[in-house]
């Protein structure tokens, strides 16, 4: 799908329900699994809060605040029409004022993400003549375009190459902090806009967690989510890495999860439910005998899709039954608690083509060792 | 931008930040839960801000929004939009013990309210509340359905804010210690630009030595052309400019510093005159000064236009939020008050298309403004 294409599954969606203007807004507050509705149907990413005019007539208009961030809004998007202001409500209704919507009602969508004390005043403002028009973008955010899968592909080469750097500089005494600060530095200075790099370490982790001050220890197991953004775009990779040499056991239980996952990517194809993904990955768990694990609290999911455009499908879980399309891309981790060895994580993040899933990865998750 | 996830030296440090300076702040809001016959106070913060939140608890959300609950008597709460397995890491950020995960919010907070000692004695209690405008809508909403009708929320943003206005000495001595990193990472930008390397790779370095300096996070945009715009990174490019720019903010502590940086500039004559509009706001800086007063003060000669990004707010307040009140902006009427720490930021271009960006943080101490840090 192009994002031309994605703009017209919109417009064909409104013009179904007789809707000609759209306004979806953006608080800025940007997550990895999160669809920014702003970025998805202008292709900008704001710094601040702000709301996209989206019209059947193609006469679109973004409203963005700050003001100074105008300039480069507008050389980001084309055919729109770019206004920057400080207050986002007042500009927004001056836009409104007069407009003539074909059923005297007009659809949002994300009005629920925006900051409390400017929702508000938009619903003050438009109170009843507004409509949920998340179906109406529901379409257009079921699929990636071909630039955001090229986008992802590079932002996975990212998250390897900052991996492979984790590896090399990871050291006994060396902060978690510290070493999740020279990834992420390490990653931006190879293009990443962002990177959610959840990293942490223990001898038998329980979870992976945002990183503290704890120091590396011989015998810990690192475990982590690497996630940098790419114009945009995040994809993820999921590792394990031991401090000194692990126990055969440990090894033994690794590659049992990473044989998981991939029972669970066999299974990531078109037309295949979601949750067939997740069961595919709990059963070979639960053959080896930690059916228990494979539940709450110790499981609810197993990946999820990545924004901040496109994140349909959703959740790798039991009960997502969302049948899976082409051009869809998420990330599948089965990060399984093993109560032997600890939590563990490996994950790859996957573009799905007419005939099943594309692994970005060109190195596979395996339990990597940082020699002592 | 705002990382998705905070990456740096977060847990509480109770050498810099012991115990007794946080009880100082909560018994300051306590007195202002009496005045306002409040039965508690709610304060709301999430990832891209969460100044006052970590103001009274020193807790910074990293994964979810995350709330503080300050009852008249007795401990506080942390309440946590992180799940149940985030908890523990969540406990070493902050010298509150009762730190734990919720989904209902407006449940959580009712329920509390129902275990207050003071909770007999009144029909319905009125929270008051803190930075509730920056929670996103839905939550919000959840959030009064979930609480129902037993309690009234009452907006305590202002008051709460005047709270933080005035630094401690501890605070002060965080944010010197701040401007030092700032300073290092100034250098590293002029050195680099000094190399001849794209201007993205200049600032990037200049952030990794704020964090190799104990940095929390850093806000930086700098600019591709010259100065007439400034942008956040987006990615690398090769794109060559003569003279760099670049604004950067940097988080330790829970404190935030930050400059308007540059090099390549020094002969620029438009840098001299915003240096000396800088040194006039600073000369009148005092308390009670405004944003007219202080425009007036600066003289800004009137062959020169104010630069986009600094065009409409000459300065405010800095601290445990990157923008605190006062806002010295047209209209505003806020004014500067005693003990606090300010940042004023002066841009200016020409016809010629010159650019100059300076800026400087400055304290009202008691024994006069004390410039902490300048470009």
């Amino acid at each position: 799908m192009t994002f031309e294409e994605r703009l017209e599954r919109v417009r064909d969606a409104m013009a179904r329900e007789n809707i000609n203007i759209l306004i979806v807004f953006s608080a800025a507050a940007h997550h990895i699994e999160t669809a920014d509705a702003v970025a998805l149907l202008s292709g900008f990413k704001p710094l601040g809060p702000a709301a996209l005019i989206f019209r059947t007539s193609g006469d679109n208009e973004l409203v963005l605040t700050p003001s100074w961030d105008a300039a480069r809004a507008q050389s980001q998007v084309n055919d729109t029409e770019v206004i920057g202001c400080e207050d986002l409500v007042k500009s927004l209704v001056d836009r409104l004022v007069g407009e003539k919507t074909a059923t005297g009602r007009f659809a949002v969508v994300d009005l629920g993400s925006m900051p409390q004390s400017i929702a508000g005043q938009i619903k003050e403002q438009f109170g009843g003549t507004m409509i949920d028009g998340a179906n109406l973008i529901r379409d257009a955010a079921s699929r990636k375009t071909l630039t955001e899968i090229e986008n992802a592909t590079k932002a996975t080469e990212i998250a390897e190459a900052g991996y492979a750097h984790m590896l090399q500089i990871a050291e006994i005494g060396m902060p978690e902090c510290e070493l999740a600060a020279a990834v992420k530095g390490h990653t931006q200075s190879l293009g990443g806009d962002d990177n959610f790099f959840m990293m942490h370490a223990e001898n038998h982790p329980l979870a992976v967690q945002p990183s503290g001050e704890r120091p590396l220890e011989k015998g810990d197991i690192i475990v982590a989510e690497v996630t940098p953004s790419y114009r945009g775009q995040y994809a993820q990779i999921c590792r394990t890495a031991v401090m000194g040499e692990p126990p055969e056991l440990l090894n033994e239980k690794y590659e049992l999860v990473v044989r998981a996952m991939h029972a669970g990517i066999d299974q990531a194809k078109p037309g295949n439910r979601m949750a067939d993904v997740c069961g595919a990955i709990d059963e070979v768990l639960t053959e080896a005998g930690y059916g228990e694990f494979c539940k709450p609290p110790y499981m609810n999911r197993r990946g999820h899709g990545l924004g901040i455009t496109a994140v349909i499908p959703g959740n790798v879980s039991n009960n997502n039954d969302i049948i899976l399309e082409e051009d869809q891309f998420f990330v599948i981790h089965p990060n399984q608690y093993i109560p032997e060895v600890g939590y563990l994580l490996c994950g790859e993040p996957v573009a799905l083509t007419p005939t099943g899933a594309n692994i970005l990865t060109k190195r596979g998750a395996s339990l990597d060792v940082i020699a002592l | 931008m705002h990382p998705v996830l905070p990456i740096g030296p977060y847990d509480w440090a109770e050498d810099v930040l012991p115990t007794d300076e946080f009880i100082g702040r909560v018994d300051e809001a306590r007195k202002l839960m009496i005045e306002q016959d409040w039965a508690g106070i709610a304060i709301f913060g999430d990832i891209p801000e969460c100044g006052m939140l970590s103001y009274f608890t020193n807790y910074t959300p990293k994964l979810a929004w995350g709330l503080v609950l300050i009852p008249r008597e007795g401990p506080l709460r942390i309440l946590s939009g992180d799940g149940g397995r985030m908890v523990p890491a969540g406990k070493l950020l902050t010298w509150i013990e009762d730190v734990r995960p919720t989904r209902d919010l407006g449940e959580s907070i009712s329920d509390w309210d129902d275990e207050l000692p003071t909770r007999q004695s009144r029909n319905q209690p009125v929270i008051g509340t803190g930075e509730f405008g920056i929670m996103p809508s839905a939550l919000h909403d959840g959030l009064v359905s979930g609480a129902g009708e037993a309690l009234t929320l009452s907006d305590a943003t202002n008051q709460l804010r005047a709270l933080t206005a005035e630094k401690s000495d501890r605070e002060i001595a965080v944010m010197t210690d701040n401007c030092r990193i700032l300073d290092s990472a100034a250098a590293t930008f002029r050195d680099k630009f000094g190399e001849r390397i794209e201007i993205a790779e200049c600032v990037l370095a200049a952030e990794t030595t704020a964090r190799n300096g104990g940095a929390q996070d850093t806000r930086a945009l700098f600019s591709a052309d010259g100065g007439h715009t400034l942008i956040p990174f987006q990615e690398l490019s090769a794109a060559g400019v003569e003279r760099g720019y670049a604004y950067l903010a940097i988080k330790r502590r829970g404190y935030w510093v930050e400059g308007l940086l540059s090099a390549g500039d020094e002969t620029l004559p438009i840098r001299g005159t915003a240096i000396g509009v800088l040194h006039r706001i600073i000369a009148s800086t005092a308390a009670g000064s405004s944003y007219d007063i202080l425009v007036q003060a600066a003289g800004v000669p009137e062959d020169l236009f104010m630069h986009p990004f600094t065009g409409v707010r000459l300065g405010n307040g800095i601290g445990v939020s990157l923008a605190e009140p006062p806002l010295i902006e047209k209209g505003s009427g806020e004014q500067l008050v005693d003990g606090s720490v300010y940042s004023f930021r002066v841009g200016l271009t020409n016809s010629a298309g010159d650019t100059a960006l300076v800026s400087a943080m400055v304290h009202l101490a008691p024994d006069g403004v004390k410039v902490l840090w300048s470009s």
